[in-house]
């Protein structure tokens, strides 16, 4: 069956999600899209995945086809952005999901399995920690919904550094695409909960199985993020660490075969039934 | 690094590389077409101004401008021979992985909104530096 979308009303927020309407006798996937973009991302990886797992992607709110916050506003913090997610599995009547995401995704992750009962997480592209510099960084998020900036025009270069060397032309076409429809509301409020986000106190609280993804080529995401992360899940039932060379920051879009055969290996820790002990 | 000299003759390699075959990549894919002032880089003690016209290169000149920078970069030796070794403009400008990132020069608003010609530049910059 096709990928097919839909409208579901979240903590008061018309969310618009997709599913490759898979077979829900394994953990359902619930995937979480990089800063300022939205659910297609997860397209590729859907259809590979069509006839084994049940993929389900969303908008976070104010992003895609997604309603904003009263206000036309977007989350901007950590705490909200995962207290969302969980309202949106929970609606949809999700139980014990995979839940996966990359970027600021994979960073939520962390959270989401340091606080509710998911079956496990994979996080791509993504850290428990953030310390960004207000000088500079700073300045560049504040930027982002300024008036004379265009956001679509003014943060191109950067996502086009961040893609790996092996990424084909038309995955890249599709991730400068995602650049070109951004709005600056949104990826502000992604970059303001991006910005230092750190979570490494509460990581002992992961008992789920954890896959750490990361494509080598992402020079804002260095190993070290990864290699302190998987450092500190001490209570983890499972820790897979993926790096994956050629490819870079949007890895769901540029090697989603690679990622797909790396879920399903990794998915033989991931019990449909568990539900593991959460604060 | 080289002396001023030389460098002001490898600017003009790089003049004649952006308004010659680099031109389109530059004025269309990284809008450099909507850029119409200068660009200062200070390398080690010595600024260099690059002037433009709608993403034309029209001149170099050793010195800032006069009525101030408009956008630029500066840094040291060792900051420059480590950005053509690695050509990466935006590690090259990133504080939060890179301890030999440059000084972002003149207006944050400008630097902003032509991040792609920047960026692009110093790609070209790189072929003929490095």
């Amino acid at each position: 069956m096709a990928i097919s979308g839909g409208y579901i009303t979240v903590n008061g927020i018309k969310t618009y999600y997709e599913t490759n309407n898979g077979p829900k006798d394994k953990p359902t996937i619930v995937c979480l899209h990089t800063a300022g973009r939205e659910c297609r991302q997860y397209h590729w990886m859907m259809d590979i995945f069509e006839d084994r797992y049940n993929m389900v992607a969303f908008d976070m709110p104010a992003h895609g086809k997604s309603w904003p916050l009263p206000g036309n506003k977007a989350i901007n913090n950590h705490k909200d952005y995962c207290e969302f997610a969980w309202a949106f599995i929970q609606a949809m009547e999700i139980e014990n999901p995979l839940v996966i995401g990359c970027s600021v995704g994979g960073n939520m992750v962390y959270y989401i399995a340091e606080h509710y009962p998911v079956a496990g997480i994979v996080s791509m592209q993504g850290s428990t920690f953030i310390k960004a510099l207000s000088g500079s960084y700073g300045t560049v998020v504040d930027l982002l919904d300024h008036p004379y900036i265009s956001v679509q025009h003014s943060h191109f270069d950067f996502s086009e550094s961040l893609i790996g060397q092996k990424c084909p032309e038309e995955a890249k076409d599709f991730i400068l695409w995602g650049v070109a429809q951004e709005c600056g509301v949104a990826k502000k409020g992604d970059l303001s909960i991006y910005n230092n986000y750190d979570v490494r106190g509460d990581l002992d609280k992961i008992s789920c199985p954890v896959m750490v993804i990361r494509g080598e080529d992402d020079w804002n995401v260095p190993e070290h993020y990864c290699q302190e992360a998987m450092k500190g899940m001490v209570n983890s039932k499972k820790v897979v660490w993926k790096p994956i060379p050629g490819y870079g920051h949007f890895i769901i879009v540029e090697a989603p075969e690679i990622i797909c055969e790396a879920i399903d290996d990794f998915m033989q820790y991931v019990d449909p039934a568990s539900t593991p002990d959460c604060a | 690094m080289g002396d001023i000299n030389t460098k002001l003759q490898q600017f003009e390699k790089v003049k004649e590389l952006i308004n010659g075959p680099e031109a389109e990549l530059f004025k269309t894919r990284y809008l450099a077409r909507y850029f119409s002032g200068n660009i200062t880089f200070i390398m080690g003690d010595a600024p260099f101004t690059l002037n433009f016209h709608k993403g034309e290169m029209v001149s170099v000149e050793l010195g800032k401008p006069i009525n101030g920078i408009h956008i630029g970069l500066g840094g040291s030796d060792e900051q420059w021979t480590d950005f053509f070794r690695h050509k990466n403009f935006q590690l090259a400008t990133s504080p939060k992985h890179n301890p030999l990132c440059f000084e972002i020069l003149g207006s944050p608003l400008a630097y902003r909104q032509n991040n792609n010609t920047m960026a692009q530049l110093m790609r070209v910059m790189a072929k003929v530096m490095q």
